[in-house]
């Protein structure tokens, strides 16, 4: 396929705030990602208000960059580069965070969920039968466990990772994610949303990478509010208006 | 034949009624929102100055101190009002994320025929 027209066409939205240092290996990790894929893909930065170089870093490494006046927060930022793939008329959206967690070489499983598999949103799951070795802390263990079982219980079906953020968006995925409000940590929410709207949603089994620098963006505090927050917003998004994409 | 509370409660509320009429005036209210201060303040002008009124409706929530019922309307208005002042935050901060998104989309675009200085300095 190497000289082959790709006609299938990818966009891989990198979100990243204060990322300078990492940001620039990622779009480049992608790049050649993209090289082995049938599809073609293209390269976003999502820069979510960033103080440091993030978004020259990120554009020295050949992504395309599109920076929010002030920090948005990460639901907005997944949306505004799902907005842009639907401006483009990408056939998929992936995405990945600035920070290197999520492996290159998942992009492929992840596209071909949606574009073979019929999946009109596919999300990398650590924690899926077969699923490879990822260490967390045991905290955050069990928080992803009582938020896996929350999850499955309102959507109807086990999600056994819905808090990754690794993940693969069709069409109408892309849809359903831009009528909706932003919300500040979208990720377990926007399944059930999906699940509401009829859409179908997959798990596909990705060894995340650790984090090698820097640290979560959820400390002992937060995650107290995120926890409280999530739990609402589940519950909340089982009971309210669905949308129609 | 009127209570200094009562006094003071008609005093008040045409204060409030007041200050929003002059604040309309200085089209530092929208007038949409002015309309539920209005009425407010007219109710509990009009319960202040109508001990029946107060009465029945003291008797009726069960407050046996019937200027008391004014501070219970009052506090419910309150309550009432902030809901629905955190559901006109809501809309905003939900068209505050949409324009700046709107923006970097635009800005993104711009900057592949021209670059841009965006840094704000």
């Amino acid at each position: 396929m190497a000289q082959a027209e790709k006609r299938t066409r990818v966009l891989a939205v990198i979100l990243a705030k204060d990322e300078e240092t990492r940001v620039g290996d990622v779009v480049r990790e992608v790049l050649e990602a993209g090289e082995e894929l049938e599809a073609r893909v293209d390269v976003v930065v999502v820069d979510d208000g960033s103080t440091d170089a993030t978004a020259v870093a990120a554009r020295e490494a050949g992504a395309l960059v599109i920076s929010h006046p002030v920090n948005l927060r990460i639901g907005a930022a997944e949306q505004t580069g799902v907005m842009h793939a639907l401006a483009g008329g990408y056939d998929v959206a992936v995405r990945l965070d600035g920070d290197g967690q999520h492996p290159a070489d998942g992009i492929g499983p992840l596209v071909s969920e949606v574009l073979d598999g019929g999946a009109d949103m596919a999300c990398g799951s650590r924690f899926v039968p077969h699923g490879k070795g990822y260490t967390s802390t045991p905290a955050r263990r069990v928080g992803i466990a009582m938020l896996s079982a929350l999850v499955s219980m309102v959507a109807g079906r086990r999600v056994s990772d819905p808090t990754s953020g690794f993940r693969a968006f069709g069409p109408r995925a892309m849809r359903l994610l831009t009528a909706l409000p932003a919300s500040d940590y979208p990720e377990p929410e926007t399944i059930i949303d999906a699940r509401r709207a009829g859409l179908t949603v997959r798990e596909v089994p990705i060894a995340f990478r650790a984090r090698t620098s820097g640290k979560s963006s959820i400390g002992p505090m937060r995650a107290l509010y995120y926890m409280t927050k999530i739990t609402l917003a589940v519950l909340v998004a089982g009971i309210r208006r669905s949308i129609e994409v | 034949m009127y209570d200094r509370i009562q006094i003071v409660s008609i005093l008040g509320s045409v204060l409030i009624m007041g200050l929003v009429v002059e604040l309309v005036r200085r089209r530092r209210l929208r007038v949409e929102y002015s309309i539920l201060w209005l009425l407010a303040g007219a109710c509990l002008t009009a319960l202040s100055i109508f001990r029946d009124g107060l009465e029945r409706f003291g008797h009726l929530v069960g407050v046996a101190y019937a200027p008391a019922a004014i501070f219970l309307a009052a506090l419910v208005f309150g309550v009432l009002l902030s809901i629905h002042l955190t559901t006109v935050i809501t809309k905003l901060a939900d068209q505050n994320v949409k324009l700046a998104q709107r923006i970097a989309l635009l800005e993104s675009r711009l900057d592949e025929t021209a670059p841009i200085d965006t840094s704000g300095d």
